[in-house]
């Protein structure tokens, strides 16, 4: 909020003038207190509005976390298995930091898919939001990355079994794909070498989605939040300074996030993980049922449901890129479902056949599961095609002037 | 349109809208005026909240700086045991205790005169060479070089050692007697489990 | 309100691991539940079936004796039963089998044990089962394996695809002689010796499961806070 132009004011170089002298010379004060304090937020956005800064505060807590994982983990093939237990076992605590990173994992991707979700009812992602809506998305790979290469480094079967089911992907690749998994394990198997970069990887790309959660920010605060109406604000009372009332409403949302994150952490750690996992790796056996992390079984669900390889990897990668296009795809001058009668229908489908995506994705892919993902796979797509018709044929309900 | 205008609450801005705006954006350390009932009871929140959610947060750090601290493990291997007889008489050597050096000299008839003889030249520290051996014949100290922390070779004119990084010298019942150390070698918590074996730690 | 939130769960479980294995019947473990503790005597005789059966071909290579005195064992009853195996107290668990005669006998190398019932869908009540799957009635045999039992495996009802390598370990009753007299039943050794196993996969169960139930308190009040805060401060914005 530079747009103000203050002549440099001389302030006397003394002790009792600190403050005053150094917000001169930097004004990161005010700076936070433009951005944090005084950002103008709609006064009417719902408690959907609330998993943005949780998201924050869960990806906060998995660097601060994982940093003191870090601090006794050894990212080696021959001590990683014992690494942890050791962690589990002897250092102080530390079965609650570790519980923590775990169950904090998985509570980040359910918050950043309501996220999504809420960005796709209110149609976050149209203009002049199409930049925030793909920094968002960036933020969504780079997670499923950091996600997919944390869950190597405990060294379990599930990781080793994970970690060269997924890189065995890229072989589809045409001419070089398999020179390129076999660079990317630096060997000729998931092995040390893999682990070691994995581990280095997974320590640097938290603080990259940091970086791109600036520039998100930037860009929300430039256009400044849409809201549950999705009709642009003109009125200055439309607008409410972000604190005190959205920091205490995001607090309160805080305080009920953690309960459930906390039950998880201390009365189920395991429930979203394998128990294979507790299972050193092991290269000459797979395990009965290879299953991938939660978060990505609508997408593994996708992968398994076209019988071509190729194009199976292509509707799986492709399935997350569409979400990019998808403010040119969506032609609706509406934003928010609230006023589209037909959109509302078919986004509530669309999370439907999402779930059951990620169900089907966790069943062995055979008879009927197989064709149920396809039908699913079928109607994911089928959702970004119709939008551009929907626009249409959709009469969309009358729009408030104002709030 | 002057930013300002942005947050206020009306439409119009008199210079009354600031008075407003302040009394809209109530903060911890808002003053109840008397009487108040509303702005103390908001008060009274804001400060409670604060202040419980401070306290779980610092409560919060506690096992992350716990974590820190030498593990179980590490704790089981806190002492080691040492067999004297691995020592010849009148040398020393030196074992790992706790990740640290100390040194073990098994003092000959002639180095124990010449060690409580040190006790009058030993004047940075001075301490009586009876109060750093529990048994005459065991010298046990750390190996490390009270200034800043090198592992002091034998030698030196006090026929005890000498720091190689600073030059330091300590005698024959590791007291200082030439800087930059001002302090003497320390001695170790230890005990005698047997005549042939002691216990650092 | 936790125990509804676990049967929640529960109900929730996914289905995938519903494997080639018979359903496994619960058990009420001691050490479920908010106010549990580990039982010091049932971990004294799991200890005692752990060290003199299965310690012959498995190793438990994350616990060693020390550990014991976390669950109430003093350091000289600790020193005792270390010296007793002829271990020093800090050693860890590990079977006198060396790997090369192991494999020499059963083709592999038995699996370390300590995580076991963390490493099985199950746990504990897979254990427990597991000790009580063996059977010789050929019409149960037919019933899971209509192919028969493979050469040098034997038949267990739950372990997945009911060919187990191992031999029945708790072939009778006395087996060990306990501490506590005890009568060392099969179902005895059984249940003893899945509560030891549980406790070597997760030692910090019981303090997870009481700090979790004053981290929850707290955080309930907190909320609450929390949430009659943001009422009064947004008590002056128009509702739209």
């Amino acid at each position: 909020m530079s747009s103000h132009f203050t002549p440099p004011q001389p302030v006397e170089n003394d002790i009792r003038n600190f403050g005053r002298w150094f917000e001169d010379r930097l004004p990161i004060a005010s700076f936070i207190g433009d951005h944090l304090g005084k950002y103008p937020t709609p006064r009417n956005l719902n408690y959907m509005w609330n998993f943005g800064s949780l998201a924050g505060i869960a990806l906060i807590l998995q660097i601060i976390t994982g940093l003191f994982l870090a601090m006794h983990y050894k990212g080696d093939i021959h001590l990683a298995f014992d690494s942890v237990q050791t962690i589990m076992r002897d250092i102080e605590w530390g079965w609650v930091i570790r519980n923590m990173h775990m169950v904090g994992a998985s509570f980040f991707f359910i918050v950043v898919y309501i996220h999504i979700g809420r960005g796709l009812y209110f149609g976050s992602y149209k203009s002049p939001r199409e930049v925030l809506w793909g920094l968002g998305i960036v933020i969504f790979l780079l997670m499923m990355a950091t996600a997919f290469m944390g869950y190597v480094l405990p060294w379990g079967q599930m990781s080793y079994w994970g970690a060269t089911v997924i890189t065995n992907l890229l072989s589809v690749i045409p001419f070089v794909g398999p020179d390129i998994v076999i660079w990317l394990w630096g060997g000729y198997s998931v092995g040390d070498p893999t682990l070691s970069r994995f581990y280095a990887i997974h320590f640097v790309l938290p603080f990259v989605i940091v970086g791109v959660v600036i520039l998100h920010i930037w860009a929300l605060h430039l256009h400044k939040s849409n809201n549950p109406l999705g009709i642009d604000l003109k009125k200055a009372d439309d607008y409410i300074p972000f604190h005190p009332y959205y920091t205490i409403k995001d607090i309160f949302g805080l305080g009920v996030y953690l309960i459930p994150f906390t039950f998880m952490v201390f009365f189920a750690p395991d429930y979203l993980g394998h128990p294979d996992n507790y299972i050193p790796a092991n290269p000459l056996v797979t395990p009965a049922h290879i299953v991938p992390e939660w978060y990505f079984l609508p997408f593994y669900a996708i992968l398994r449901a076209i019988p071509i390889k190729e194009l199976g990897v292509l509707a799986m990668f492709g399935s997350i890129l569409i979400l990019f296009v998808l403010p040119w795809l969506d032609r609706s001058p509406v934003r928010s479902a609230r006023f589209r009668p037909l959109y509302k229908q078919l986004f509530w489908l669309f999370v439907v056949n999402f779930l059951i995506l990620g169900w089907v994705g966790a069943k062995p892919a055979e008879g009927m599961y197989v064709t149920i993902a396809q039908i699913c796979t079928a109607l994911y797509f089928g959702f970004f095609a119709l939008l551009p018709v929907l626009a249409k044929v959709e009469k969309p309900r009358p729009l408030p002037a104002t709030l | 349109m002057p930013l300002k205008k942005r947050y206020a609450m009306s439409t119009d801005h008199t210079p009354s809208d600031d008075k407003a705006l302040k009394a809209n954006t109530p903060t911890a350390h808002d003053e109840a005026p008397m009487g108040d009932v509303d702005a103390e009871r908001r008060a009274f929140l804001i400060n409670t909240t604060a202040a419980f959610g401070v306290a779980g947060a610092a409560c919060v750090a506690v096992p992350f700086l716990r974590s820190l601290a030498p593990s179980r493990a590490t704790q089981a291997m806190a002492t080691t045991d040492v067999a004297l007889s691995e020592i010849p008489e009148g040398e020393f050597r030196t074992f790992l205790w706790q990740g640290k050096p100390v040194f073990i000299w098994h003092r000959n008839a002639e180095q124990i005169a010449k060690a409580r003889a040190q006790d009058a030249t030993s004047t940075t520290d001075p301490q009586p060479d009876a109060e750093r051996v529990k048994n005459d014949t065991w010298l046990v100290v750390l190996g490390i070089c009270s200034h800043l922390g090198c592992v002091p070779m034998q030698g030196g004119d006090a026929d005890g050692w000498r720091c190689p990084c600073h030059g330091s010298q300590f005698d024959l019942s590791g007291r200082v007697v030439h800087g930059p150390a001002g302090k003497n070698l320390e001695v170790p918590p230890y005990a005698f489990l047997d005549d042939n074996t002691i216990r650092i730690g | 309100m936790i125990r509804m939130m676990m049967v929640g769960l529960a109900l929730l479980a996914p289905a995938a691991w519903a494997g080639e294995g018979a359903a496994l019947p619960h058990k009420d473990w001691g050490f479920e539940g908010v106010r549990a503790t580990w039982d010091k005597d049932e971990l004294y005789r799991g200890y005692t079936v752990a060290t003199q059966v299965c310690m012959a071909c498995h190793s438990f290579k994350y616990v060693s004796h020390r550990d014991l005195m976390r669950v109430g064992f003093t350091e000289s009853e600790v020193q005792t039963l270390a010296k007793a195996l002829n271990m020093d107290m800090n050693a860890k668990l590990k079977t006198g089998m060396d790997d090369a005669t192991a494999k020499e006998t059963f083709g592999k190398v038995p699996p370390d044990l300590s995580l076991m019932n963390r490493a099985r869908p199950g746990g504990a009540d897979y254990t427990y089962a597991l000790m009580h799957g063996y059977s010789d009635d050929s019409a149960t045999i037919v019933k899971y394996l209509p192919g028969g039992v493979p050469q040098g495996a034997y038949f267990n009802t739950y372990y997945p695809g009911h060919a187990i390598a191992m031999a029945n370990p708790l072939s009778g009753p006395g087996l060990v002689t306990y501490h506590d007299g005890k009568e060392a039943t099969v179902d005895q050794m059984a249940h003893d010796v899945s509560v030891f196993m549980q406790w070597t996969a997760e030692p910090e169960r019981m303090d997870r499961q009481a700090w979790g139930v004053y981290v929850l308190i707290y955080l309930f009040i907190f909320t609450v806070l929390a949430y009659l805060t943001k009422r009064v401060i947004w008590k002056d914005v128009k509702k739209h």
